[in-house]
């Protein structure tokens, strides 16, 4: 008996609760405190907050509380989520979480809630108040009100006449507004607390000024230019209105700066004498040798003011004097051409050696030299002082320097569009397309759905043909054929004897290479199609002066090898290609230049 | 196999252009100013100049002292008539000698005077050589 009555008194132990019988949970859980807290701690009308109750006790407690508020809005007894109702002034609310085991147990805190504020008014303003398309006005709101009221107004924009298709864009929380459509559009701030209360202003956009003029490609003043594309410039004196029109200047987004070949020896059409000298310190005047791939123009370095469509050209950001610094090659008020210019490579400075009237640099730098002719261990060849008919090598400062003239317009400034037809295989005689100034600054140069390769410092981005990577590659309006190495690709051999610059293929080859940023943050290479046809053949239509098919070989440096995309390829380019200026942001996109886009 | 791998500036005081006897053209050491680094390989030795424009010119030198390469890279074109002496005027006279008008990249190839010259402002580089004098086992895609 007495070893059986041990056993029971075991397992009763073992099972206290249940020996316990059925009301043992309340005799032995208690709650001994409950708190509340709130979040936020002080709220307007319609507003909410979160409240929260910590409950401690013994045994197997309950945590559930009841929550309620002594005024001022509703609480969910069971969530403990405040929603302030309208009150009159300023006040404070007792919130009160209960414990639904022991009601006698309960926690309070205290909320703030302010009495509502009414917005009474907005008023909105534009600065400036009239913009060209492209251009960019700040527009600012005042909510004016009684009692705690929000002072966070929304943006909206519409257009309201003059024929403006869309509403353009503006920035809900800056309220910075833009668009590519002239018209009169109406600004809306409007109240987030009230939405009913808006305040407008007026924005006036007038058209920008006219910013495409056409180009041709034609076999140019010597009669047998290839793959050039053409425009017409006009240069004035610096503030006059005595102005010269030069046609068949060689557009070129390769290079940087206007050069104009002087009339004489020289074979241009420009008058030299109208333009001043750019000089030095000590008034000598500044002669340039600059050098091209191929060759090397020699001349003064002169201001100008360059009227191209609608665009006039103002005054270089650092400059203390009107005019874009131009070369004028051939120019007999400075010395003839130093040895140490000579000596770089042959001379086109001439019409017969240069094949057009100039060379109009639109590329992706701002000056023709940059830095490296600012300052450095030895001035290089490039800028010469002149003086006692003799010029030596200089530093020259960056506003001094032969410039973009696209970066010195007012607007439209950002890089250039250039559209150019399709050109049928086997060649034609001319085409005319369109050169484009500014890059997402007007209706008709936007981005769209050009895909954008991005440069490196050299200007140069990624191609990559038959498998080897040149990456020292680059587009260019001014080179006249696709000039690439032949990377063991069959028949890719340079025609004999005269046009040993081009491939002659023994039939039209179609090839493919793939274009990448040099940033490499393109996920999809630009697979580029093209044809390479036989140099030989294609000339010898003497009166062709426009080929999509020309190739030519290129130098196959190991780590810098290059393509250079010139002339046909930018024919038929469903996009056009666009050369964007280094420093410069397209208006409505993460995209600053230097870049291209096709 | 007396040349250690890398001989500084003084081991090297003479310049030449292409096609002449390195040895020959004492006259030419100060005229790039530049300082001098010279690699030897195993058919010939690379002198390797750095101007102080920031060019970097290389002549490839055989081992019986003739110039038979020169290459260059940089943001402005080298003292070419330097680099190619008397291959300087043949050179433009074929940059010129084309049936039809165009600017681009310079190739010119014969059977005793390559010559490529590609870029574009502030980042030129190319290359000449005579094949006829590359040494035995070079390959001429070393001359860069």
């Amino acid at each position: 008996m007495r070893f059986l009555g041990t056993l029971v008194a075991v397992g009763c132990l073992l099972l206290s609760v249940a020996c316990g019988g059925g009301s043992s949970s309340t005799a032995t859980s208690t709650i001994t405190l409950v708190g509340a807290s709130c979040s936020p701690s002080a709220i307007t009308s319609s507003q909410t907050s979160q409240c929260t109750a910590s409950v401690q006790g013994t045994g197997a407690f309950s945590s559930t509380v009841t929550w309620t508020a002594s005024s001022g809005g509703t609480i969910n007894a069971t969530s403990g989520l405040f929603t302030a109702g309208t009150v009159p002034f300023t006040t404070q609310v007792t919130i009160t979480a209960t414990s639904s085991q022991d009601t006698s147990k309960n926690g309070s805190t205290t909320l703030t809630v302010a009495a509502a504020g009414v917005v009474t008014g907005v008023t909105a303003s534009c600065g400036p108040a009239s913009i060209q398309t492209g251009q960019l006005t700040t527009c600012t709101a005042t909510v004016q009100g009684t009692g705690n009221f929000s002072p966070n107004v929304d943006w909206s924009a519409a257009c309201t006449s003059n024929g403006c298709s869309t509403g353009g864009t503006i920035n809900p929380i800056t309220g910075v507004f833009s668009t590519p459509f002239a018209g009169t559009y109406t600004i809306t701030a409007t109240s987030q607390q009230n939405p009913s209360v808006t305040g407008p202003a007026t924005v006036n956009v007038s058209a920008g000024v006219n910013n495409k003029m056409s180009i041709v490609v034609d076999a140019g003043p010597t009669g047998n230019y290839v793959n050039g594309s053409f425009a017409t410039v006009t240069v004035c004196t610096p503030n006059t209105a005595t102005c010269q029109m030069i046609d068949h200047v060689l557009v070129d987004t390769g290079s940087v700066g206007l050069r104009l070949l002087a009339q004489g020896a020289a074979g241009g059409k420009l008058d030299p004498t109208a333009f001043p000298l750019q000089v030095d310190a000590n008034s000598n005047p500044i002669g340039q040798c600059n050098q091209f791939v191929d060759g090397f123009t020699w001349g003064s370095v002169a201001l100008a003011t360059v009227q191209m469509a609608g665009e006039v050209t103002g005054t270089v950001p650092g400059s203390t004097v009107a005019g874009v610094p131009v070369q004028i090659i051939g120019d007999s008020r400075v010395p003839s051409v130093p040895s140490s210019c000579t000596s770089t490579a042959g001379d086109e400075s001439t019409l017969a050696t240069l094949g057009a009237y100039g060379v109009l640099g639109m590329g992706t730098y701002l000056q023709d030299c940059g830095s490296s002719c600012v300052s450095g261990t030895a001035a290089p060849d490039v800028y010469y002082s002149c003086s006692g008919g003799t010029c030596t090598p200089t530093f020259l400062g960056l506003a001094q320097q032969v410039t973009n003239p696209v970066w010195v317009f007012p607007n439209d400034n950002n890089g250039v569009l250039i559209q150019l037809p399709t050109v049928p295989s086997g060649g034609t005689t001319t085409v005319s397309g369109s050169l484009i100034f500014g890059i997402g600054t007007q209706s008709n140069n936007g981005l769209g759905s050009a895909t954008v390769f991005e440069t490196d410092a050299n200007a140069d981005f990624i191609t990559t043909f038959n498998g080897l990577p040149n990456k020292c590659s680059y587009i260019d309006s001014g080179s006249n054929a696709y000039f690439f190495p032949p990377s063991n690709y069959p028949q890719l051999v340079p025609c004999p004897v005269t046009n040993t610059a081009f491939y002659c293929p023994s039939t039209l080859l179609p090839l493919t290479a793939s274009n990448q940023s040099a940033t490499n943050v393109i996920t999809n290479p630009g697979n580029v199609a093209f044809n390479v046809g036989n140099a030989n053949t294609l000339f010898s239509n003497t009166s062709f002066a426009a080929f999509s098919e020309l190739g030519g070989p290129n130098t196959p440096i190991n780590g810098c090898g290059t393509f250079a995309w010139g002339l046909p390829f930018f024919y038929g380019k469903a996009n056009g290609v666009f050369t964007a200026i280094e420093q410069q942001p397209v208006s409505g996109t993460v995209y600053v230049g230097p870049f291209w886009a096709y | 196999m007396l040349l250690p791998s890398v001989l500084l500036a003084l081991a090297f005081p003479a310049w030449a252009s292409l096609g002449d006897n390195v040895t020959t053209v004492q006259a030419d050491k100060a005229h790039m100013k530049g300082s001098l680094r010279s690699v030897a390989k195993q058919n010939y030795v690379k002198h390797e100049i750095q101007v102080p424009t920031g060019q970097i010119v290389r002549e490839f030198v055989s081992t019986d002292g003739t110039v038979f390469a020169v290459a260059w890279e940089g943001p402005f074109q080298p003292d070419m008539q330097q680099l190619l002496g008397s291959y300087f005027g043949p050179m433009k006279q074929a940059v010129s000698f084309q049936q039809r008008h165009g600017h681009g990249p310079v190739s010119i190839e014969t059977s005793g005077f390559v010559f490529q010259s590609g870029g574009h402002a502030r980042n030129f580089h190319g290359r000449a050589y005579l094949p006829a004098m590359v040494p035995q086992g070079v390959d001429v895609s070393e001359i860069q």
